[in-house]
C-alpha cells in the first residue's frame, strides 16, 4: 500500500560528506542560538527594567522557530540531510548527559524508573487497544498506536512495523498520531507542572514516562528546567530499552496468528532491537562514578551535552509540518489524544504517589 | 583492530554507533585537557 510522506528524518548511512550535512547542521545551530538569543533579551530587559517576565527556556523558542519555518516559508531540500542528523545530536546529549549521573543514582532512579515504565507499558498498552477495537481502527493500526504510545513513539513503531509486517500506511498514521501529540505536549505538560507546583525530579519522571517521543519527552523536561530535562532523559532511556521485549510480544503474538512467521532467536531479536545509546550512557555515568572526570570536568561535559540537545530542538520544530500531519484523518488522532490523555493521568497519579511513599 | 572491530560490531555502524562513538571522544578530550571549559 502507499504510504502517506510524512515529515520523518531519513536514516542516512554514516559517514556522511560535510557538504551533504553541513547546511541543515547549520542551519539547526542558527534556530537553536537564536532561541537562545531570544531567552536572554528577554531576560536581559525583564531586569533592566524592573519586570516580572515569565521564563521561557530557549528550547521552546528554538522549536517554535524551528516550527515556524517549515510551516510558513518551507524548508529547501539543501537542508533536509542535515536536520535528519537531530536523532544523533539527541542520542550524543543523552550519552553526554550520563556524565552527570552517578551509577547509583542510575540504579537507584533508573530502578524506580522501571518499576513505573513496566505498569504504565502494561496500562499503556492496554488503553490503546481497549481504545483501537472501541473507534473500529485496524489491528495493526492499534498495535503500532498501543506501541508508540506505550514504549517510545516513533522508533518504536518504525521496529514494530517490521515486526508485525503492518502497511506503511499504518504506520504512517500511528507516526502522525505520535508527532502531533509530542507536540502539544511541548506546551501543556510544563504548564500542568506549573500548576501542580511539581519538583524537578517528580516533573522530569513523568514527561520521560508520559510523553512518546524522546526528542520531545526531553524538550518537555528542559522547558521546566534544566534539572527536569536530566530526570526526564533518564526515565525516557528507561523507557527505550523496553523496546525490544514489547515488539518481541508483539511479534510472536502476531505470529501465533500466522499473519507473520518469527524467526531467529529471541535473545538475538532482542539484542538487535535494543537501543545501544543507553550502554553508551551507562558507561560514561561508570567512568562519572569512578571519579574519571573532576568537577570542571564534569560541567564541560554536561555543558557539551546541553549543545547537543540545542540542535535537537531545533530539528523537533523543523520537522513537524502540519499539513502533512493533517492530512492523516482524525480517527488515528481521536485514538492517541484519548489514550494519551489517559495515559498522562494515569502515570502523573503514578509518578506522585511514588515520589510521596519514596519521600523524593 | 581486533579491538575496534569488536566495538564496531558491538554498536554496530548506526546512529546509535556515531552517538556512542563522538560522546565517548568527547569524553576523552575533556579528561585529558584537549577540550577545557565548555561554556553554556
Amino acid at each position: 500500500m502507499a504510504s502517506i510522506a510524512i515529515p520523518q528524518p531519513k536514516q542516512y548511512p554514516l559517514p556522511r560528506s560535510w557538504f551533504e550535512i553541513g547546511p541543515g547542521i547549520l542551519l539547526l545551530a542558527v534556530i537553536g542560538l537564536l532561541g537562545k538569543l531570544i531567552e536572554r533579551s528577554i531576560a536581559l530587559y525583564g531586569k533592566s527594567h524592573h519586570l516580572h517576565l515569565p521564563n521561557v527556556e530557549y528550547v521552546l523558542w528554538a522549536i517554535l522557530i524551528g516550527f515556524a519555518v517549515r510551516n510558513t516559508v518551507g524548508v529547501h531540500p539543501i537542508f533536509d540531510a542535515g536536520i535528519g542528523t537531530y536523532d544523533f545530536w539527541l542520542k550524543s546529549g543523552i550519552v553526554l548527559l550520563g556524565a552527570r549521573f552517578l551509577l547509583g543514582d542510575v540504579a537507584l532512579i533508573g530502578g524506580i524508573s522501571l518499576g513505573l515504565v513496566a505498569v504504565e507499558i502494561a496500562v499503556s498498552l492496554a488503553f490503546m487497544t481497549f481504545l483501537g477495537r472501541a473507534f473500529g481502527l485496524n489491528r495493526d493500526l492499534t498495535a503500532l498506536l498501543a506501541i508508540g504510545s506505550s514504549v517510545c513513539g516513533v522508533s518504536a513503531i518504525i521496529a514494530a512495523q517490521g515486526a508485525i509486517d503492518a502497511d506503511d500506511e499504518d504506520a504512517s498514521f500511528a507516526i502522525a498520531a505520535i508527532l502531533s501529540l509530542g507536540a502539544l505536549s511541548l506546551l501543556v505538560f510544563p504548564a500542568i507542572g506549573h500548576w501542580l507546583h511539581m519538583s524537578d525530579y517528580t516533573f522530569g519522571i513523568w514527561s520521560g514516562l508520559a510523553v512518546d517521543n524522546t526528542a520531545e519527552a526531553v524538550a518537555t523536561g528542559a522547558i521546566f528546567s534544566d534539572n527536569a530535562q536530566k530526570f526526564a532523559a533518564l526515565a525516557k532511556t528507561a523507557r527505550n530499552a523496553m523496546i525490544g521485549f514489547v515488539v518481541l510480544a508483539y511479534a510472536l503474538r502476531w505470529a501465533a496468528t500466522a499473519k507473520t512467521k518469527f524467526e531467529g532467536s529471541k535473545a538475538g531479536f532482542l539484542w538487535k532491537k535494543f537501543p545501544k545509546f543507553v550502554l553508551g550512557f551507562l558507561l560514561i555515568s561508570s567512568l562519572a562514578s569512578v571519579q574519571f572526570f573532576d568537577k570542571a570536568q564534569t560541567a564541560s561535559l554536561g555543558n557539551l551535552s546541553r549543545w547537543a540537545f540545542l540542535l535537537t530542538f531545533a530539528g523537533v520544530g523543523l520537522r513537524t509540518d502540519v499539513r502533512a500531519l493533517g492530512k492523516q484523518g482524525a480517527r488515528p488522532f481521536v485514538v492517541g489524544f484519548l489514550g494519551e490523555v489517559l495515559i498522562a493521568v494515569f502515570t502523573l497519579g503514578l509518578v506522585l504517589a511514588s515520589a510521596h511513599y519514596a519521600r523524593f | 583492530m581486533t579491538t575496534f572491530n569488536t566495538f564496531r560490531n558491538l554498536f554496530g555502524l548506526s546512529t546509535d554507533a556515531a552517538a556512542v562513538w563522538t560522546a565517548l571522544a568527547l569524553a576523552v578530550l575533556v579528561r585529558w585537557g584537549w577540550l577545557k571549559h565548555i561554556p553554556w
